[in-house]
């Protein structure tokens, strides 16, 4: 029996302060954020500007100083990270790389053979179960990675510049990849980007963000239909969306 | 092909080393620089007395290694278990490795005894180190990154160590149980030196007794017989590193 998804949570920060030992001044000063459990929001903002440390505060990695994050420290395994490179144990088959959560969690072998082929059929990356990470491409590599972030159907999957190492044609291919998964459970889904066309194609809400401390500059909702094909990047509705965005950055 | 191709300089160095050796020792006395046949020779006609040592001290090293590493893994894992362990006891680590185990090895016989137990403890004490310091480098050596993934995941610290620490070490451990492996045959041969009264047969001794009764030869043929055990460590502690990493570490690749 492959496992049910885990209902969508949801994920807020309130009042939150966390500052980097030694650092000159806070990157957060009573930052307060609510994501709707079951959306898909999407966070861009210049690089360095403190968008990795929310997910990490999030998924508990981090502690702040004051306030609270939800879900945080006190659910440790309640959420999947899928981090900006592939991180795949290099002495793991990409099957057993992708088993790992599973294994971790004690699930019973039947349920994590079944659950690992699925989602390795899903990612297309079947005929490369039995191959090292090494011997994968970067674009492989990345959807072994997804996979592993994937195969708990987590209700909330944090997700850190996932798609930024990949080419342009294999970036448009995870994008379709990305939704169809989305689409099976329906998790809450924080996605941290550098890249405007992305975040409007991907997310039903964009929030951008900057400064230091961390402040909203502004956001954007994306009400269009799912799924969305990478076609639709061409779409004017979404060129007059990245254009509003662009205009908040 | 290849393989081969790589061995001939080294095969060309050995000849050109024999050659010199042999016309140099031809303008000495034979009791100062023996030639490469008279070692041959010495090394055959002893060979009884020379392959029984050679086993016995073969047999020391790895028993001292073994101790070593079961000590320096221990030490390791514990080190990276409780922190407040590493800062009391890592730098008294660090001091054992400076003693010499030529001065510390008569206090072995005087603890052991003459014998056998004296060239294990010698050989386990200089091959403890470096264990200790590859497989504790190794167990900080997992990358931040998948340090994160195992705290996101929920894993705990024995599946960390298992799961992540231990696989993550293993080319360390290797590359400093080759290290080892060389050192526990020097140890375990000066452990005879000092503590073996003739009996039973060792190499440390017939090297000892050879020189003593100026048999230089035999001397040279119970040093190579050394040689060829630390090589053999070497060789066996490569095998293995390349069947447990050789798949997925570039250290352990062909070379």
């Amino acid at each position: 029996m492959a496992p049910s998804a885990s209902p969508a949570l949801s994920a807020r920060f309130d009042e939150v302060a966390f500052r980097w030992p030694a650092a000159p001044q806070p990157l957060l000063d009573a930052w307060s954020l609510s994501l709707a459990p079951g959306r898909i929001t999407a966070i861009l903002g210049p690089s360095g500007c403190g968008k990795s440390t929310l997910l990490r505060l999030l998924a508990g990695l981090l502690q702040p100083q004051a306030g609270t994050v939800t879900p945080g420290a006190v659910a440790p395994g309640a959420c999947a990270f899928a981090f900006q490179r592939p991180t795949l144990l290099p002495w793991r088959s990409v099957r057993d790389n992708v088993a790992l959560p599973l294994e971790l969690a004690h699930r019973p072998p039947s349920e994590i053979q079944e659950r690992v082929a699925e989602i390795l059929a899903r990612v297309e990356l079947s005929p490369a179960a039995d191959q090292l990470p090494g011997a994968l491409s970067g674009g492989m590599q990345m959807r072994a990675s997804l996979a592993r972030a994937w195969v708990t159907r987590p209700g909330l999957l944090l997700m850190d510049k996932p798609f930024a190492a990949l080419d342009a044609l294999t970036r448009l291919r995870m994008y379709a990849r990305f939704q169809e998964l989305w689409e099976d459970g329906r998790p809450t889904v924080v996605l941290v980007t550098h890249d405007i066309d992305e975040a409007v194609l991907l997310a039903d809400r964009v929030v951008v963000v900057g400064g230091a401390p961390l402040a909203v500059r502004g956001e954007v909702a994306v009400e269009l239909d799912r799924p969305r094909p990478a076609a639709l990047r061409h779409d004017p509705r979404l060129g007059a969306l990245a254009e509003r965005v662009g205009a908040l950055l | 092909m290849r393989r081969l191709w790589g061995a001939g300089p080294a095969a060309l160095a050995a000849v050109l080393i024999l050659l010199v050796w042999a016309l140099v020792a031809r303008q000495v006395s034979p009791v100062l620089l023996p030639g490469p046949l008279a070692v041959l020779q010495a090394g055959w006609s002893g060979r009884g007395p020379l392959l029984e040592a050679t086993l016995h001290t073969g047999l020391a090293s790895a028993l001292g290694l073994g101790i070593a590493l079961l000590l320096g893994l221990s030490g390791a894992v514990s080190f990276h278990l409780s922190r407040a362990l590493e800062l009391a006891l890592y730098p008294y680590a660090l001091v054992l490795q400076t003693l010499p185990v030529v001065a510390v090895a008569p206090l072995l016989v005087v603890w052991l005894g003459y014998g056998t137990p004296v060239a294990v403890a010698s050989a386990a004490l200089v091959a403890f180190f470096p264990i200790l310091t590859s497989a504790h480098l190794g167990l900080r050596a997992a990358p931040v990154a998948q340090v994160e993934l195992f705290g996101v995941l929920g894993a705990g610290p024995l599946q960390e160590l298992l799961h992540l620490r231990v696989p993550t070490a293993l080319p360390y451990l290797f590359s400093g149980l080759r290290t080892a492996g060389g050192l526990a045959v020097i140890g375990a041969v000066v452990g005879e030196f000092v503590g073996s009264n003739g009996l039973p047969r060792s190499l440390g001794y017939q090297v000892l007794y050879a020189a003593r009764t100026a048999d230089t030869a035999l001397s040279f043929a119970a040093i190579g017989c050394a040689a060829g055990l630390a090589l053999t460590c070497f060789v066996l502690v490569r095998a293995l590193e390349r069947r447990l990493v050789g798949r997925w570490h570039p250290s352990g690749g062909s070379s």
